[in-house]
């Protein structure tokens, strides 16, 4: 512990980081879960993936077309099709498969090759530069305030879609605005944070918030807290045991998830 | 009053119904029936406003310029997913929401009015309870409420009694028809029952060949047509005033 505390400084860029990604990837998990669109969560990040794979063949910003990817991912998928031959889990899973292979392909030839791949799987947590924070705080600053104005737009088109259209709200925007906060969310984390961290951090903090809470502000706060102290567990038993940080992130939430469990049924028989 | 005029409906190029001409009067009562796939659900997505017409068009009179439709939408109670964490005044107050406008978080007069509905429907000391823990019964009376509170000239219901047991039945459907008479409201209805359209709507419609036929009940439902349509043989008969309907077993 105190060969960490020492090293803190230097880690200080990584951890800031990883707490701002589960803050906020933590809060739209809840929506995710809700709406039950965790395989648009997933598709949408590996096009975040294959948009960084490009820029590094092209030598572009890669959170630019990240974001220009993801944005384009969200507005298809928030597309209602009418047709009835193909449901809309494999246009998801098409999405998903072609911009994992193309993420792949594309990187495959690079110089770095396999090492990209791992940083795009994995990301590079020891990358984030202060730059990178400051922009990460602002995008989530906007995604906050966004959802704090709009949390009644955001949660009716969650709850219901056709009530929502029927009564006068502008149901398709508020998905598509919603969306777009979660892709924004997407693109700042992915060069740093990778895809599996971050399609954890959209799925497993909500599934312990809808566990143990019975209205949205609890499952909020229980959502985002259990996304923080796993990030930070998570990193400080990656660098004890000489880990990789993702994975130690991921099988921390999942522990905390296991735990929640009996506390849930305990809940329950009470 | 709804009126449409040389309507088709359908998906993707493929027409579910056509040559749709009727009017549904301000203050009808107004049945929709027909058999498993016929376009029950098409019909009511088109009246909701959630598909647009293939052809023709479907036009709401009487509303004053400026002014949206006031429409109040009852899903199936099965429709509104269970895992949400909301209580039943929160849900209610949902149907607000638009009237409240964007930016704006419920008042102290949109919670009243919330409040009023509940006791109206019969949930009256329910506002705290967690909607998913609800009965079925109690659902559908939290939906209906939640309708109500955007104070709706025109209540569209869609199967409203499904799964249902006789009792909640028929306690749904007499707290519809008094809401119906209370708030002068044009009721639209849709359901596979036969049973509870016969006594309880006033314009009946049968989708049937792709195609709408349209009266008052006791014009449209009669055994020829029962035969034509669901292709069973039915004998209607009469209680006390009240229709019954029995499919004959062959």
């Amino acid at each position: 512990m105190n060969d960490f505390l020492i090293n803190l400084e230097f880690f200080k860029y990584s951890i800031a980081c990883l707490v701002l990604m589960a803050l906020v990837c933590s809060f739209l998990s809840v929506y995710i879960v809700l709406k039950r669109i965790v395989f648009v969560s997933v598709a949408v990040t590996q096009i975040s993936a294959a948009g960084i794979a490009i820029a590094f063949i092209a030598g572009l910003n890669p959170t630019l077309i990240s974001l220009l990817f993801t944005f384009l991912g969200v507005a298809i998928f928030s597309i209602r099709f009418t047709e009835r031959r193909l449901s809309n889990e494999s246009r998801i899973g098409i999405a998903f498969v072609v911009s994992s292979a193309a993420a792949i392909l594309l990187v495959s030839k690079s110089a770095r090759g396999i090492h990209e791949i791992d940083d795009l799987l994995y990301g590079n947590i020891l990358a984030a530069t202060p730059f990178q924070i400051y922009l990460m705080i602002g995008i989530i600053a906007c995604i906050f305030i966004v959802h704090f104005l709009f949390y009644k737009e955001f949660t009716a088109v969650t709850l219901d879609f056709e009530m929502a259209r029927t009564s006068g709200i502008k149901a398709r925007f508020w998905e598509l605005m919603l969306y777009l906060t979660i892709g924004a969310a997407i693109s700042i984390g992915m060069r740093t944070s990778g895809n599996l961290l971050i399609t954890t951090f959209l799925i497993i903090p909500a599934a312990n918030g809808l566990l143990i809470a019975n209205r949205m502000k609890n499952v909020f706060i229980i959502a985002m807290t259990v996304g923080i102290i796993s990030a930070l567990t998570g990193f400080y038993l990656s660098y004890y045991f000489d880990l990789p940080t993702s994975p130690c992130i991921v099988a921390t939430l999942f522990l905390i998830l296991c735990l929640t469990l009996p506390f849930r049924f305990f809940y329950r028989k009470s | 009053m709804i009126k449409f005029s040389n309507v088709q409906l359908g998906y993707g190029g493929r027409p579910v119904l056509n040559a749709l001409n009727f009017e549904i009067q301000k203050g009808d009562f107004f049945g929709i029936v027909g058999p498993n796939g016929a376009g029950k659900t098409t019909l009511l997505k088109a009246i909701l406003g959630l598909l647009k017409p293939v052809k023709g068009e479907i036009s709401f009179l009487n509303i004053k310029r400026g002014h949206k439709k006031r429409i109040g939408y009852v899903p199936q109670h099965a429709s509104v997913d269970e895992i949400f964490p909301i209580k039943v005044l929160d849900m209610v107050l949902m149907g607000r929401y638009a009237k409240m406008g964007i930016l704006k978080r419920p008042k102290k007069r949109d919670y009243t009015i919330a409040e009023e509905m509940l006791k109206n429907v019969g949930m009256e000391g329910m506002a705290e309870q967690n909607y998913r823990e609800l009965s079925g019964g109690q659902k559908q009376r939290t939906l209906i409420a939640r309708a109500m509170v955007g104070e709706p000239d025109t209540l569209i219901l869609d199967e409203p009694v499904e799964g249902m047991d006789i009792q909640g039945e028929i306690a749904i459907m007499e707290l519809i028809k008094n809401l119906h008479t209370e708030f002068t409201l044009t009721v639209i209805l849709v359901s596979h029952d036969l049973n509870i359209m016969a006594n309880y709507v006033k314009t009946l419609s049968i989708i049937h060949n792709n195609t709408l036929k349209l009266g008052p009940v006791d014009s449209i439902l009669n055994e020829e047509t029962m035969a034509k349509v669901y292709g069973a043989e039915v004998k209607i008969i009469n209680i006390s005033g009240q229709k019954v309907i029995i499919s004959k077993i062959k």
